[in-house]
């Protein structure tokens, strides 16, 4: 392991937003057009420090990359150690780029107590930021409840009508999930201990260390409990709607984006390769849940009568389709798992979007307001078309790809699994559809709506990159497919060692391709 | 000189002699500073507490026994001293104000907290039966006195009856199990004690099963433990603020010194027991604690619910009784000072003349009052709450870490839910204090004494929430010098 960009990337990357945010605290709260400007130059600066990620990131390489490694708290052996491998990789930059748009969206919809607003959000960013580079499992925790803090106050503070009941059970529900975490990753450190004689949080470590299975069967429910809140999967969920619905846009764009990606993290970069035979004795739980998760999410998700509870749940479904993927333990299953939790960022933080451009407008969620919109906004309508299309995933755009590798995993595994997966894209497809229609197609019929302005420049440039990415995910996935590959083949070799000699994934990438 | 002391031994006990003189000095010096220059008399008391930090660095860690095995001067009681003489510290400066819009003179008041701090010096060192009643005896008398420091306040007032009719029934008991522990053992040194409950064929198990819970119960009422808590929300909601601080900062670390010296110093042998024993304390005072405390719409009563349940998690430390156990109660105890301290000089803060600032309501929107009150504030209520990055979660990961290495698996899990529970009510203070919109009440103003202490209880909370390395290296060598019991089992 080393660091090849001969400089600590991954700390300025980590550190940028923080010091945006410490920037922040010294600024005079009147001066509200430099504080917003000085947030969307460290967002960006942000974003712009962390492409060199894509670029020098090594998909050959098998080891975690741009390495960083200082002792902390020697005594008990932890460390701040810092690395990535393919699959961080694009998460940071998934990270990098929605804090980023998180931000600018927010130029006119925040109006009260911007310096708060925008110093939680920063601060949320080098949480997530954090949580997603760090190779010491302290580390990771520390990082893993400083993003609790910001979020609640996004949501309590800046929030719609239940703001304090959803913040409360937002910041509940993850807490009593992460603490129980935090006992799991202590019973691995004592036992790494008695085991070796070396006290460390090292993951890297931990991930070649064969633990006792009565132990990993143990741990890996408390660290199920820890990441299935945050995922959210089924019975786990019923903060999610609540969370989203009294969000700002910003926090729920962030939420969906990057908050639910730190439970799916977890699972692949700890549960699977630490515990792997908890997770296999797991499998029909986990498998249960998510299927449940995938349809019930859809069917609820039919029957919203709120734009962004409609979203909210159909996220609920998403993320249980990319957990059922993980689960069919294989190559293909995995890498399609990955490739979605990319495609919700993409295509759920749009649509968050979305809703939060026309409740600018409106300042109502009701589906039933609206109604014909493509007339009055046709641009709207058109950025809203493809991402509809690729949350449905259709093909050419991300979602199909994504949803094509969970199901050729699983499919492998059981046709009956297989069954559902599609049938919950089925249903999928039909919430998605059945809510354009309804608010896009047909007659203006509420005169509120009559003289709405289409989404203007600062708007459009929300949504360009997150265009782009899903029309380049959906014709070329190679390039992600690729640096996904190692970090993939590390996860199969510890969980399901069969797999490790056969390479499933090279002609998966390639038959994705159209 | 007295039989038996060395001139060697006056050195040892230097720090304890600059305390105990300079606590005259200020007594005296308060009836010739004129009326209207009082805050002097605070600063001295200061000036003595930092010539006494002086004296204990300066005395070091030399782990000696003298006095003819009266007091061992450890490493371990060198960091309890500091834990004393800071929250000492601390105490007196958020008085200062407070005591003059109080409208109460702080000759009197400076006096007694230096002699409660000496009293804890003495609990801390002591190694021997009487010795440390003495020094309990010693805190105990000044704290009752200082609960009913305002003389016109009716809870004030309450708060000294009780405490005094409680704690005077509390030392009873402790003193009934000494005794019996002594006429069993025919000595009150704790080393000789430990070889004496050793032997197999020596003592009788079932008195000394009686005299150890007694012994419990006595240390459980000073340190808060349920169900020995009953007294702590009445004295701690009526107390002078800053004394509800000291009370349940200082004289709760320093009930655990002794707590620490008799059992483990004193009866490792007994470990099986007591472990049983303080296992049973421990999850009834962290449950009832935070069950309580969510409940509470008067702030003070809140934190003292809560400082019933903090008092739980140390226990944690106890059970585990190993020296990463011991560890984990020393490093507890000072985070826990610290964040404890800070969030009782915010209360002080919000006392004014025409409010007495202690309700939960009297934090609406404090943060459009004074921002930078209320973070620290936020800071301090999610460190008791264990969040990191702040000293709160540090020192809970080293007692549910030593829990989880000691066996106690069951512990832990009941601990961590416990600060999951926890963080309703302090998250609650935190929505009075930002979410709320309506503020209420006049602008609080910070002294500079004020100033200070939010400045060092942050400064500490934040800091080694972030970097504890110096922190807990201290308290290893220091839990070192105490010994332990071995683990109780493997990882179940």
């Amino acid at each position: 392991m080393s660091n090849t960009a001969g400089f600590p990337l991954l700390s300025l990357i980590l550190f940028t937003p923080l010091a945006g945010a410490l920037l922040l605290l010294f600024m005079p709260r009147r001066s509200e057009t430099a504080i917003k400007w000085i947030a969307n130059l460290f967002t960006l600066a942000g974003f712009a420090v962390s492409l060199p990620l894509w670029f020098w990131y090594d998909a050959q390489s098998a080891e975690y990359q741009f390495v960083e490694r200082i002792e902390w708290i020697p005594s008990i052996g932890a460390q701040y150690f810092l690395g990535v491998d393919g699959f961080s990789v694009l998460l940071i930059l998934l990270t990098t780029l929605m804090g980023f748009i998180a931000v600018l969206s927010s130029w006119t919809a925040i109006t009260e107590r911007l310096k708060e607003y925008y110093i939680f959000l920063l601060v949320l960013q080098t949480g997530m930021i954090g949580a997603f580079v760090s190779l010491d499992f302290l580390l990771f925790f520390l990082f893993w409840e400083v993003m609790l803090v910001p979020m609640y106050f996004l949501i309590g503070i800046w929030g719609s009508a239940n703001r304090l009941y959803s913040a409360i059970k937002f910041f509940l529900y993850t807490l009593v999930g992460s603490v129980v975490m935090l006992l799991g990753i202590l019973a691995l450190y004592f036992a790494y201990h008695a085991t070796t004689g070396q006290y460390s949080f090292d993951v890297t470590l931990y991930q070649q260390h064969n633990f006792a299975p009565n132990l990993q069967w143990w741990v890996f429910l408390a660290f199920f409990l820890g990441f299935a809140i945050k995922v959210p999967m089924f019975p786990f969920h019923t903060w999610l709607p609540d969370a989203h619905t009294d969000a700002p846009t910003a926090g729920s764009v962030i939420l969906a984006a990057v908050l639910l990606k730190m439970g799916t993290y977890g699972f692949i970069r700890f549960s699977l390769p630490i515990l792997p035979e908890g997770t296999r004795a797991f499998v029909p739980m986990m498998v249960t849940l998510s299927i449940i998760g995938v349809i019930y999410g859809a069917l609820v998700a039919m029957a919203q009568r709120d734009w962004k509870r409609l979203v909210a749940y159909s996220s609920v479904s998403h993320m249980a389709m990319v957990m059922l993927g993980m689960f069919a333990l294989n190559p293909v299953g995995i890498m399609g798992s990955i490739v979605q939790q990319l495609n919700h960022g993409i295509s759920t933080g749009a649509l968050f979007l979305l809703v939060g451009v026309m409740y600018e407008r409106r300042h109502t969620r009701e589906i039933s307001e609206y109604g014909g919109l493509s007339k009055v906004m046709p641009i709207y309508a058109a950025i809203f078309l493809v991402m509809t299309m690729s949350s449905i995933g259709l093909p050419t755009l991300n979602g199909f790809i994504g949803e094509l590798l969970i199901l050729q995993g699983v499919f492998a595994v059981s046709l009956v699994w297989a069954g559902v997966a599609a049938a919950g894209i089925v249903l999928g497809a039909a919430y998605m559809l059945w809510l354009y229609q309804r608010t896009m197609f047909g007659k203006v019929e509420n005169p509120k709506n009559e003289g709405l302005a289409d989404v203007g420049f600062r708007e459009f440039a929300l949504f360009v990159p997150l265009i782009i990415l899903a029309v380049w995910i959906g014709l070329y996935p190679a390039p992600f497919l690729n640096r996904l590959e190692s970090s993939v083949a590390r996860v199969v070799s510890r969980v399901s060692p069969q797999y490790a000699t056969q390479s499933q994934t090279a002609p998966a990438a390639q038959g994705a391709q159209p | 000189m007295p039989a038996g002391m060395s001139a060697a031994d006056f050195y040892y006990i230097l720090p304890e002699i600059i305390l105990a003189l300079g606590a005259m000095v200020v007594l005296v010096a308060d009836i010739y500073v004129p009326r209207e220059s009082r805050g002097v008399v605070t600063w001295l008391s200061v000036a003595v507490i930092a010539a006494t930090v002086v004296g204990v660095l300066a005395v070091g860690d030399p782990h000696v026994t003298i006095s003819r095995g009266l007091l061992s001067i450890d490493a371990f009681g060198v960091f309890f001293k500091l834990i004393f003489l800071g929250s000492a510290a601390l105490t007196l400066l958020m008085s200062g104000p407070y005591l003059t819009i109080e409208g109460t003179p702080a000759g009197a008041y400076c006096f007694l907290v230096l002699s409660a701090t000496l009293g804890m010096m003495i609990m801390a060192s002591g190694i021997e039966l009487v010795t440390i009643f003495i020094g309990l005896e010693t805190m105990a008398v000044a704290f009752y006195i200082l609960a009913g420091y305002l003389k016109p306040s009716e809870r004030s007032n309450e708060a000294a009856v009780k405490y005094f009719l409680l704690g005077a029934f509390s030392l009873g008991i402790l003193l009934y199990g000494m005794s019996l522990l002594y006429g069993l053992t025919g000595t009150t040194n704790l080393h000789a004690i430990a070889t004496a409950v050793a032997d197999p064929e020596g003592a009788n198990r079932q008195l000394l099963l009686l005299a150890v819970v007694l012994m419990a119960a006595g240390v459980g009422f000073k340190i808060a433990a349920v169900p020995f808590h009953m007294w702590a929300p009445d004295v701690y909601e009526g107390a002078p603020t800053p004394i509800t601080a000291f009370l349940s900062v200082g004289s709760k670390a320093a009930a655990f010194a002794m707590l620490l010296r008799i059992f483990v110093e004193g009866l490792p042998a007994m470990s099986v027991d007591w472990r049983l024993l303080f296992e049973a304390l421990a999850i009834l005072t962290m449950t009832v604690g935070n069950v309580a405390a969510i409940t509470q719409s008067n702030i003070k009563r809140m934190l003292a619910y809560s400082s019933i349940a903090q008092a739980g998690y140390v226990l944690i430390g106890v059970v585990a009784g190993t020296s990463r156990g011991i560890a984990a109660t020393m490093i507890y105890l000072l985070v826990y000072g610290l964040m404890q301290m800070g969030a009782f000089a915010v209360i002080v803060m919000l006392r004014r003349r025409d409010a007495i600032g202690d309700e939960l309501k009297d934090f609406n929107g404090l943060y459009f009052r004074h921002p930078v009150a209320a973070f620290a504030m936020l800071i301090f209520m999610l460190s008791l709450g264990g969040i990191p990055p702040t000293a709160g979660f540090m020192g809970k990961l080293w007692l549910f870490g030593a829990a989880i290495d000691a066996g106690y698996v069951r512990l832990a899990v009941i601990g961590v839910l416990n600060s999951a529970l926890s963080l309703y009510y302090y998250i609650r203070v935190v929505v009075y204090m930002w979410l709320k919109n309506e503020p209420v009440g006049s602008e609080p103003r910070l002294s500079p004494a004020l100033a200070l202490t939010l400045a060092i209880t942050l400064a500490g909370t934040l800091i080694l929430g972030v970097y504890p390395r110096p922190l807990f290296e201290i308290a290893e060598t220091s839990a070192r010098a105490l010994g332990a019991v071995a683990p109780a089992a493997a990882v179940k």
